[in-house]
């Protein structure tokens, strides 16, 4: 069902090339993805962690926060740690002097299946629409 | 997590801090400023906004801006003629190229598999708008997709507190 509803109701029919499997005997299986784990995050949240995902997973905690607040996001970071666990996001000092604070992000699936769930992990066709 | 009693990050990983790439294109402005834009490519950007999150001036924020306008990758609009706005050319392959680029570095780093997800979503975006392009011009309708918020709104899950928050 998945299929019919992403591609508008077609059901593609891809031309069988010689020892490949055709186009309409993989795209179901593709496009069948389950719902991301939980818990459950936001779209703007899902947006902050791909955001820190593409700089690495890393990010200063006035970075975060100027992201954040420029992002209009009211994304508090320590609200988060506490909310999600400092086994999915948390935040380290460095041993530097002047030491930093720094968000880490740890799990990585979570962070990359709710990006992808809201279509953030990688740029859209929705966006080429506007251009 | 108190903000006074916050753990110390493991030396080990502090050499990767703040350098875009894994430093494989070293430490230059137009490096940061592509990183940034990389990583929020819905966002508007403006010379002030990179100057700050990349720690560089805003002159030579606006010379790195104006070589990616140069390059396509960007593009550069004049809603009021003393502040430009750039934002992302989200057709440039470049683009996503290095996003995949950005995820390869954590893979490498750190033994995931984020790129592979991300050109696997990729992938099927592609096919998806590809087919779905082939139906619009055999219908005449114009295709607009599942959006992420509808998605939401008919997963039963909880969404918690960060789930609607607004803006985005």
């Amino acid at each position: 069902m998945a299929v019919r509803r992403s591609l508008g109701g077609v059901r593609p029919g891809g031309r069988k090339e010689k020892g490949y499997p055709a186009l309409k005997e993989l795209l179901p299986v593709a496009l069948e993805r389950g719902d991301p784990p939980p818990p459950v995050v936001g779209y703007d949240l899902a947006r902050f962690l791909a955001w820190l995902k593409k700089r690495d997973g890393y990010c200063d905690y006035e970075e975060g926060e100027c992201y954040c607040r420029c992002a209009k996001t009211g994304i508090d970071l320590f609200g988060l740690v506490k909310e999600y666990g400092p086994g999915r996001i948390a935040i380290y000092r460095t041993n530097r002097t002047p030491s930093k604070k720094l968000v880490k992000l740890h799990d990585w699936n979570w962070a990359d299946a709710w990006a992808i769930y809201y279509g953030v992990e990688i740029p859209h066709h929705r966006h080429r629409k506007g251009m | 997590m108190e903000e006074d009693n916050l753990p110390e990050l493991p030396s080990s990983v502090e050499e990767y801090i703040g350098v875009p790439y894994g430093g494989l294109f070293g430490e230059t402005v137009i490096t940061h400023v592509v990183r940034e834009i990389v990583a929020d490519p819905e966002r508007e950007f403006r010379p002030r906004y990179l100057a700050k999150m990349t720690g560089k001036s805003n002159v030579s924020v606006r010379d790195a801006l104006d070589k990616l306008v140069d390059q396509n990758i960007m593009t550069k609009e004049y809603m009021d003629p003393q502040r430009p706005v750039y934002r992302v050319n989200p057709g440039s392959k470049r683009l996503d190229a290095l996003t995949f680029l950005a995820y390869a570095v954590i893979d490498d780093r750190e033994g995931t598999h984020c790129m592979r997800d991300a050109v696997f979503e990729y992938c099927r975006r592609e096919v998806a708008f590809r087919f779905a392009g082939e139906h619009e011009r055999e219908k005449g309708v114009s295709y607009t997709g599942a959006s992420p918020r509808s998605l939401l709104r008919g997963s039963q899950a909880n969404p918690g507190r960060y789930a609607e928050s607004g803006g985005g």
